[in-house]
């Protein structure tokens, strides 16, 4: 399978007469379950843009997006339903994806009936403890009657992508999905990714301005400036050598928690630069 | 003020405890007997993952607790000696007018919407200090430039909405920097901004509060933008202090599970052939179990 935005572009108007703002510029990215992709770049960028697109939220102004060479547009309905089972999606900020007056049981449940995986009450609720389980809320049971607030950050994220995971999507395109979370938290939620594209072959397109974490995780990067991917590449090649110098200050930009003793503890760059 | 508290540290801390309501019946025991020390011209940083109790530790030292009576502060907060536990809110205003100057995540909570920031950093300028009209303009545009503004001028006359938000955050440097404070504390001041913006406002801050010899409290989860600020690093967990040192120290000799374990987590998220570690169930049970021993 294959997941391809081909030449796409997006315009804005901020308001009548107003000039026209090119949120994504003719971009051309492709992604493959088992694949873990990266889209990086600052706020402004396009990169959250260029999400919304690929997962069908917003029509493109040009160009488009095609799944194994079937653009969405040319879909029927039933292909469209279909395409947004296999591709899925995990957002920024938890707490305002999640309705504050669902317990987690109904929250993931209800993805799970209205594609109807699982139909009869006792099977819905078997599929939603399988999908808890499996992004690490065990026992699945402590989980399925609480509501969002009564879950932490981690477990809120957690809960995201077990309802995107309930669906057995080949793809997840997950935006800045981990950036507000603490370090331990983070990790903990990218090892539940990680281990869902080993075990389940779940390929992801990565939406995050955290280069530290592209680096430990991606495996191939696109990287996007003013609504253009200005660079991309095999993780190694862009982080051993970056070729645009928007890369190279991305890069320098990031402060890094060194090991060696003799670092004053800090990437230098953070104060010099 | 007489001389014996002219000696003082500018900030002494001594078991803070702070109680928090979190609903109608419930609480929560948010700052549990902290102590903590800000010399002058010092630079502090306090880590820790949402909810250990930094910010509102920091909030109670700037005075800015919601303001319920539900809201318990017990033991002993002294700013260049003077306690302040259970003071007029006259006296907070008076440090906060010229001892103590916060920086907030998030700018636009904190500025003035229908407010020219020109007029907003004037404001934070003690009366008659800096003289009066263009004197105090001029007084203005310089704190504006300290703060790494260019064109002064400019981003004097403009609304915050006018401004970006790297642009933002450094207004609040210049309403912080305007009172010349004792003390900056600032709460997660880059959190919310890109890398290459936050390297930049990190680097004003680093420069402004060096050239006033202005004292730092930097607060912040990110352990690396701490590292590089400060010179002594609180740990805090669970409304506690589990560990305090240079930060030299605490970063290659931590002594607390805690800040081993927040360290390896850290370095996980970027160091290669290291697995992926968060802080397991069992830690965090003996983090609880610790906690209550200590109470």
């Amino acid at each position: 399978m294959l997941l391809e935005a081909k030449n796409v572009s997006k315009t804005f108007r901020s308001g009548r007469g107003t000039e026209t703002v090119h949120a994504v510029r003719d971009a051309t990215l492709r992604a493959r379950p088992g694949d873990f992709v990266a889209i990086v770049g600052e706020s402004g960028s396009g990169k959250s843009t260029l999400a919304r697109i690929l997962l069908d939220l917003i029509p493109p102004s040009s160009g488009g997006v095609e799944l194994d060479g079937v653009p969405i547009s040319a879909m029927t309905k039933k292909e469209r339903v279909q395409y947004r089972r296999h591709v899925q999606a995990v957002l920024q900020d938890p707490a305002g994806s999640l309705n504050p007056r669902k317990r987690v049981e109904q929250t993931v449940g209800e993805v799970i009936r209205l594609h109807r995986i699982a139909t009869t009450r006792v099977q819905v609720r078997e599929k939603v403890r399988e999908a808890l389980h499996l992004v690490g809320l065990n026992p699945a049971e402590e989980f399925l009657d609480r509501f969002p607030h009564e879950l932490s950050g981690g477990q809120r994220q957690r809960v995201l992508i077990a309802r995107a995971v309930a669906l057995n999507p080949q793809i997840i395109v997950a935006d800045e999905a981990v950036s507000a979370l603490d370090a331990s938290v983070k990790a903990g939620v990218l090892r539940v990714m990680a281990d869902l594209k080993d075990r389940l072959g779940v390929g992801y397109v990565f939406i995050t301005h955290d280069l530290p974490v592209v680096r430990k995780v991606a495996d191939y990067v696109y990287v996007m400036r003013s609504g253009e991917i200005v660079e991309e590449g095999a993780k190694e090649a862009i982080f051993a050598d970056p070729s645009h110098p928007y890369t190279q200050t991305l890069l320098a930009a990031a402060p890094v928690l060194h090991r060696a003793r003799s670092d004053r503890s800090l990437d230098s760059t953070a104060r010099e630069v | 003020m007489n001389a014996p508290q002219d000696e003082a540290p500018l900030v002494s801390v001594e078991g803070l405890q702070v109680v928090l309501p979190t609903g109608e019946r419930s609480e929560v025991e948010a700052v549990r007997r902290v102590d903590l020390v800000i010399r002058d011209g010092e630079r502090v940083g306090v880590v820790g993952e949402s909810g250990s109790g930094k910010s509102v530790t920091g909030r109670s030292i700037a005075g800015l607790l919601p303001t319920s009576p539900r809201v318990r502060v017990n033991g002993s907060i002294r700013i260049s000696g003077q306690e302040m536990v259970g003071a007029p809110p006259a006296a907070w205003d008076e440090i906060r007018r010229s001892r103590v100057g916060m920086i907030f995540q998030d700018p636009l909570t904190f500025l003035n919407p229908t407010m020219r920031v020109g007029r907003q950093v004037a404001e934070s300028i003690p009366p008659g200090r800096e003289g009066d009209g263009s004197a105090r303009t001029r007084a203005v545009h310089r704190f504006l430039e300290q703060a790494g503004l260019e064109r002064p001028e400019q981003v004097a006359a403009r609304f915050p909405h006018e401004l970006s938000g790297g642009m933002r955050q450094r207004v609040l440097i210049a309403i912080a920097i305007a009172k010349l404070p004792a003390l900056i504390i600032a709460d997660e001041p880059t959190t919310a901004l890109d890398v290459t913006v936050q390297q930049r406002v990190l680097k004003t801050l680093d420069t402004t509060v060096a050239d006033l010899g202005t004292s730092l409290m930097l607060i912040s989860h990110d352990l690396a933008v701490v590292a590089n600020m400060t010179d002594r690093i609180y740990v805090m967990y669970g409304g506690r202090v589990v560990e305090e040192g240079a930060t030299e120290q605490v970063l290659h000799e931590p002594r607390h599970a805690y800040t081993q374990a927040l360290l390896r987590s850290v370095r996980s998220l970027t160091d290669d052939g290291v697995e992926l570690y968060s802080i397991s169930p069992e830690l965090r049970r003996q983090l609880a179990e610790e906690a209550v021993d200590a109470s």
